[in-house]
């Protein structure tokens, strides 16, 4: 299936369903992705890594896509320095330097998570001048997308090539966590208004990360959201009043323990991009 | 400001920090019964059913006992905590004018503050970069940006700017990056006053009537300019 993006239809689920792809494909391998981005979509990708940040520019004669790599499995190193150098470092701030400014933009009591902003502070020196030079080949539309950390890393990359008047035309994410508080996304909302669409999963539990910050200050979330539903009306609370309701006598037996675990399972299942793009082919099935 | 506070979760937050303050008085109540069966059954016995001879046998092995009681005091310290940081942040989050060196160069944030006295730009005419995206600002505004020589980064986005404002633009001598979006200037403004500025290289004019033919011809007269409409 070559790329198929739909410049002037904002939102179009055919340019979510090849954005999933391509956002599925920034997991692989350097060698392994270059052929799968040329196969399946028709793009030459190269790859920019720093530290453990990583994205794929991938480009052909009609689209420049950037998408961003996630949190990769915990059980590997790189995954495990995802989860603890950057997941987890959930302070609210702003910046030093030129990237403090860019995002202070946002206005004086906007605050961003740290660990992001550093991963995307990493990365921007080598991107940016990778982006700029192939819109200076030829002036195309620039999509980003990511899924999980990568969706929140292409939210920020998007604010800041806006700041730098390179104009960001979408912004597609998967299963995104939070990525400031509530000032700072009504800015996005206001700046980049009409370019973000953000896919959640009902089910997945990653979107309503991270709730609690050491410091008492609020994440909020771009108002543009898509919803997936999954199983249908499924918040954690209502599956253990389920499960709960099962029990005789208030005793936790091992049939329910197992179905207790399943669902848990069910639900951490639900956050992994192979499950998002399911959804949205099976969502979207008469538009393909 | 009152939205940086959002209530609902505050909620989580509290019934979050409420759990971990549960757990650990009934970890410091289970040590304080480890320590009184070690001293002896008795006490042991006592403790577990009759919950207040804790009290006394606090008083008579101290030593014993005084482990748990300092873990049991950090219960009531997990509680205060996050509605005191919650107080502080919400009253003492700085909504000022934010100002930074950097490479030696002054940037001046004032988008979203809690003031509405511009005359404070007068202490930072050094200034090289100056966002002030805010819907009180006016042409008149823009009086306090005379003399800023040395201004090459403004944001004036959302702001009540017109073509009026774009004559005091026109005379800062080294601006290069120009913030427009969703302000009263028209295509006219444009041509008239930005078109001919030789050091103006990025405008951001989204929401606003300036053509996209005029953003071309002004693009095309230098190399390396930039707009975003």
């Amino acid at each position: 299936m070559p790329l198929e993006l739909v410049e002037d239809a904002p939102g179009d689920p055919r340019n979510a369903k090849a954005l999933a792809v391509a956002s599925d494909l920034a997991y692989l391998p350097e060698a392994e992705a270059i052929e799968a981005y040329r196969t399946q979509l028709g793009l030459e990708a190269r790859l920019i890594s720093c530290d453990n940040t990583q994205a794929y520019v991938a480009t052909n004669d009609k689209n420049i896509v950037v998408a961003f790599r996630g949190t990769e499995s915990p059980t590997s190193l790189d995954g495990l320095k995802d989860v603890l150098l950057t997941d987890a470092v959930d302070l609210l701030i702003v910046p030093e330097g030129q990237i403090g400014t860019d995002f202070a933009a946002a206005g004086v009591g906007a605050r961003f998570h740290l660990g992001f902003m550093t991963a995307l502070a990493k990365i921007w020196d080598t991107l940016a001048p990778v982006v700029a030079e192939e819109l200076k080949k030829e002036d195309r539309p620039l999509w980003l997308t990511g899924h999980s950390l990568g969706g929140a890393l292409a939210l920020l990359a998007g604010w800041r090539f806006h700041r730098q008047f390179v104009s960001v035309h979408q912004i597609y994410t998967f299963g995104a966590p939070m990525v400031g508080n509530l000032e700072a996304t009504k800015a996005f909302d206001r700046e980049l208004a009409g370019k973000i669409f953000r896919y959640v999963n009902s089910n997945d539990p990653v979107p309503k990360l991270p709730t609690i910050s050491l410091v008492a200050n609020d994440y909020g979330h771009c108002l543009q959201e898509v919803p997936l539903d999954e199983l249908g009306g499924g918040s954690v609370l209502e599956m253990l009043k389920q499960v709960a309701s099962k029990t005789v006598d208030g005793i936790l037996n091992a049939t329910i323990m197992d179905e207790l675990w399943q669902q848990v399972m069910q639900r951490l299942g639900a956050h992994a991009i192979a499950n998002y793009r399911t959804l949205l082919d099976t969502r979207f099935k008469d538009n393909a | 400001m009152n939205a940086l506070f959002d209530v609902s979760r505050l909620e989580i937050r509290i019934v979050a920090c409420f759990g971990i303050a549960l757990l650990v008085l009934a970890s410091s109540w289970f040590w304080l019964l480890i320590a009184a069966f070690r001293t002896s059954k008795k006490w042991g016995f006592a403790i577990l059913f009759l919950p207040p001879a804790s009290l006394v046998f606090l008083f008579l092995h101290f030593r014993q006992a005084v482990g748990p009681l300092l873990l049991s005091l950090v219960a009531p310290v997990l509680v205060v905590v996050p509605f005191l940081l919650g107080w502080y942040v919400e009253t003492k989050l700085d909504l000022g004018e934010r100002v930074r060196l950097v490479d030696g160069k002054q940037h001046i944030t004032l988008t979203g503050w809690d003031k509405t006295d511009y005359s404070v730009l007068r202490d930072y005419h050094e200034a090289t970069v100056l966002q002030m995206a805010n819907a009180d600002v006016t042409d008149q505004t823009l009086e306090q940006l005379k003399g800023m020589d040395k201004l090459e980064v403004l944001d004036l986005n959302n702001s009540q700017v017109s073509d009026e404002g774009l004559v005091i633009l026109a005379e800062l001598p080294s601006l290069r990056e120009l913030r427009l979006a969703r302000t009263r200037i028209t295509d006219e403004g444009f041509r008239t006053r930005l078109l001919p500025l030789p050091t103006l290289m990025s405008v951001e004019v989204t929401g606003t009537p300036v053509k996209g033919s005029t953003l071309r011809e002004w693009k095309k007269a230098k190399e390396g300019r930039r707009y975003l409409n």
